[in-house]
């Protein structure tokens, strides 16, 4: 019990410290690096503290409190990360869903071309293929889009998942 | 330590059993049974590893109380359910739903010679995105369509829950 309450409390300071960090930040954008970085240090304050228990033999492993859930505890903690990352990264983000149901949600009960007008307000594909650009997966030549090296990267393993999955595109 | 190789084990094997289910069944569903789909899987997801975990408490895999069964196989359902969480938002999602790896996949499928905007819309465009996830979205239940006018089905869908974390996130985040 107590080696999984350490890891959750150090997930709750790595979160806090990550907000605390976005409060004071004037950097714009998603600042997921450095909750990786944060978070990579508390992981090795929890396998370091975890060390130090385990050498001064301060609890009795045969105890529910003491139960020695080590790795699993630090498991759960890397795990937890991503989660992290995926909700914050959400709060920047509007995926078309969200908007078809926010849409929705806010209008009662719109007709398809209410929704196709919110959903082309947002210019999913314009500001998407800007981000792709932007990152450098796609490259602008003469008003044309390619791949880049790193986008055909990322197509290949789409490939490979296509291979795996048996799925058509989605989108 | 045997006992926590097998709580960490039994996570992951669990996610293991979920993946080759969900490799197996999901390349003949149709985009609109897709969400209901996963739910029931992520539903199965939770009883796997009690199950598992049970099977190995029965057979005396570990010489500990059984509070310690108990904790051990909570947290061997939260490695399953996170590494599954992990890999339906993370890697089967984006394949299946974002717009950034459709576009990628419309440009490799052209090859080096690539796509005018006009070129992409005509392949993948606004009313595309709709038709798609208004299927999906029908499929779930979380819309529903009647005369012409769609309106909120289930309002307990995950978009809806992540947005109230992300909406708790920002609003903390200032």
């Amino acid at each position: 019990m107590f080696y999984v309450i350490f890891a959750l409390l150090l997930y709750c300071v790595s979160v806090m410290i990550h907000i605390f960090f976005c409060r004071k930040t004037t950097k714009p954008g998603l600042q997921a690096k450095a909750y990786i970085i944060i978070a990579v240090i508390l992981i090795g304050v929890y396998f370091a503290g975890v060390y130090t228990i385990g050498q001064g033999n301060f609890l009795d492993p045969h105890s529910l409190w003491g139960l020695p859930l080590k790795i699993t505890s630090g498991v759960v903690f890397i795990l937890l990360v991503p989660t992290y990352l995926m909700f914050y990264a959400l709060t920047q983000l509007m995926s078309p869903s969200k908007k078809i149901l926010l849409t929705i949600a806010s209008q009662g009960n719109p007709s398809y071309a209410d929704i196709m007008l919110g959903l082309q307000e947002e210019d999913f594909i314009g500001t998407r293929l800007n981000d792709l650009c932007a990152c450098g997966c796609v490259s602008q030549i003469e008003g044309r889009y390619v791949l880049s090296l790193s986008g055909r990267k990322i197509a290949a393993f789409l490939n490979i998942m296509q291979h795996v999955l048996g799925r058509e595109m989605g989108g | 330590m045997q006992m926590d190789l097998l709580t960490v084990g039994v996570g992951f094997v669990s996610f293991g059993i979920f993946f080759i289910i969900h490799v197996i069944t999901f390349r003949w569903l149709r985009p609109e049974v897709l969400l209901k789909s996963l739910r029931l899987c992520m539903l199965a997801i939770a009883v796997l590893p009690l199950m598992l975990m049970g099977i190995l408490f029965v057979n005396k895999a570990a010489d500990v109380s059984l509070p310690a069964w108990i904790l051990a196989s909570l947290l061997a359902l939260a490695v399953a359910g996170l590494v599954s969480l992990f890999y339906v938002l993370c890697v089967f999602g984006p394949y299946e739903t974002s717009v950034r790896m459709r576009i990628v996949r419309e440009l490799d499928r052209r090859g080096p010679e690539g796509l005018s905007l006009q070129e992409l819309l005509g392949r993948y465009s606004p009313e595309t995105i709709l038709n798609i996830r208004l299927r999906r979205l029908m499929g779930s239940g979380d819309v529903i369509e009647k005369n012409g006018l769609y309106h909120s089905g289930s309002k307990r869908n995950f978009l809806f829950f992540s947005d109230l974390i992300a909406g708790m996130i920002k609003k903390w985040i200032g």
